[in-house]
């Protein structure tokens, strides 16, 4: 049997991606507390070591709080996707703002769990934010104060917005949403299990600080950036060229032929970050 | 009934005791919000200079006993220090770029970051961008043995 373009869309469209974010989500921070129970920000690296190597079933917890992680994030872009193909933005448009704002907030969720792990490409990843932030004009030191502030204060506001603030923004921006469509973990068997396999089986990566270490190649969903800024300055290539995509998703339009246009810049943006990450991990 | 001929009936003519109290009580009130905003502003000045202040780090001194490796280099988290014969040298190791820690390749006899491969010579100069600000130079004090010989390095961060 062939299969049309258009039976796979509908069939993509159909499938419950919402729910599965959202078990993905809720095993998240279920492993993610676990974590933090043990977890100290005074010494990141030795923590995150000793969680992995010491702790009994800390390497389970850690791999288990990573995939979900990851998962929960491409699956709210596979619901996002979906959305968009199905039937776009509401009539609300700050609720669209405010519901889509959970993509960038996952995105730094996912980035702040990479910088806690206070390893080689964690330590580059919180450096490279910092300066980033700080290369914005006006409003890069507060920013920065109140993200990162690595250089000042080590992981500590870091955590503190992994596990508080960008949470709360999250469930600000989520909740009614949350409390309009339930999805149970009945529904989702395979999925859960499958996260949990992968947990067992895969170990969350980890690297060590070395002598004489030549390239770092940063966590998937920052190495287009980490290339782009090998050539422009970092409020462009950190700043203003991801926020482009950002503002297209926040304003995109409601009516299917004016979509067209800010649709293909999307596609576009996102096959250019596919071809730089390319490069990136291949360097 | 609407409201109107309510007030009318109630409404003084005349200026009574009364409203010239109620008159100074709102003159009063006013002032306090006046002073109470001024006394705000006056402490948002301060307050601001003591939030943006940043204070200093202690200076941080880091002992590396001597003799240092055959390969005339020692690194340590924060810095590099190089025996130089003539007079030891030490780089940080944060790269001027975007904070990457740099790491000195014994081979090429150059320093590069791992992040985006901007290259520096041993004294922190850049070779190779994006960098473009050469890597910090620090402090190194070298500590003798009485008989002469190089008892350790002390480089201040």
């Amino acid at each position: 049997m062939v299969l049309s373009g258009k039976t796979i869309i509908r069939a993509f469209t159909k499938s419950r991606w919402g729910g599965r974010a959202l078990i993905c989500l809720y095993i998240s921070i279920f492993s993610g507390i676990v974590l933090a129970l043990q977890y100290d920000p005074a010494d990141p690296f030795y923590s995150t070591a000793t969680l992995e190597l010491v702790a009994p079933y800390g390497s389970f917890w850690r791999s288990l709080h990573f995939y979900s992680s990851q998962a929960f994030f491409l699956l709210l872009l596979c619901h996002l996707i979906a959305v968009i193909i199905k039937k776009g933005p509401g009539p609300d448009r700050l609720t669209w703002i405010r519901l889509t704002a959970s993509i960038p907030i996952g995105l730094l969720l996912l980035f702040t769990g990479y910088v806690l792990r206070g390893d080689a490409t964690g330590s580059a990843a919180g450096a490279i934010a910092e300066h980033i932030a700080l290369s914005i004009p006006v409003i890069g030191k507060p920013i920065n104060s109140l993200l990162f502030d690595i250089a000042a204060n080590g992981v500590l506001k870091v955590y503190a917005n992994h596990l508080i603030g960008l949470m709360a923004l999250g469930c600000l921006c989520l909740w009614t949403h949350l409390h309009r469509y339930r999805a149970s973990l009945a529904h989702h068997i395979p999925m859960t299990l499958a996260v949990f396999a992968g947990a067992v089986l895969l170990k969350a990566p980890m690297e060590p600080d070395r002598i004489g270490l030549t390239h770092i190649a940063g966590p998937w969903f920052f190495l287009g950036l980490q290339e782009l800024l090998r050539y422009f300055p970092p409020l462009w290539a950190g700043v203003l060229v991801p926020l482009a995509l950002v503002m297209a998703l926040f304003f995109l339009p409601r009516q299917k032929l004016q979509q067209k246009t800010v649709v293909l810049f999307m596609v576009f943006w996102l096959i250019g970050y596919a071809l730089l990450s390319g490069i990136g991990y291949y360097r | 009934m609407s409201a109107w001929p309510y007030r009318m009936r109630i409404m003084p003519t005349k200026t009574t005791e009364a409203d010239i109290q109620k008159e100074r009580r709102s003159f009063l009130d006013r002032c306090l919000k006046w002073a109470g905003a001024a006394l705000s502003l006056c402490l948002l000045y301060p307050l601001l200079r003591f939030l943006g202040h940043k204070i200093p780090p202690r200076p941080r001194y880091i002992t590396v006993a001597a003799p240092l490796p055959l390969s005339g280099y020692h690194a340590e988290r924060e810095f590099i220090l190089f025996n130089d014969p003539q007079k030891p040298f030490a780089v940080s190791r944060t790269c001027t770029h975007l904070g990457c820690r740099v790491s000195y390749l014994e081979d090429k006899r150059i320093i590069e970051c791992p992040c985006h491969q901007s290259r520096f010579t041993r004294q922190g100069k850049v070779l190779h961008g994006p960098a473009k600000r050469r890597l910090p130079a620090l402090a190194v004090e070298v500590r003798k043995n009485s008989d002469g010989t190089i008892k350790d390095y002390v480089v201040t961060l």
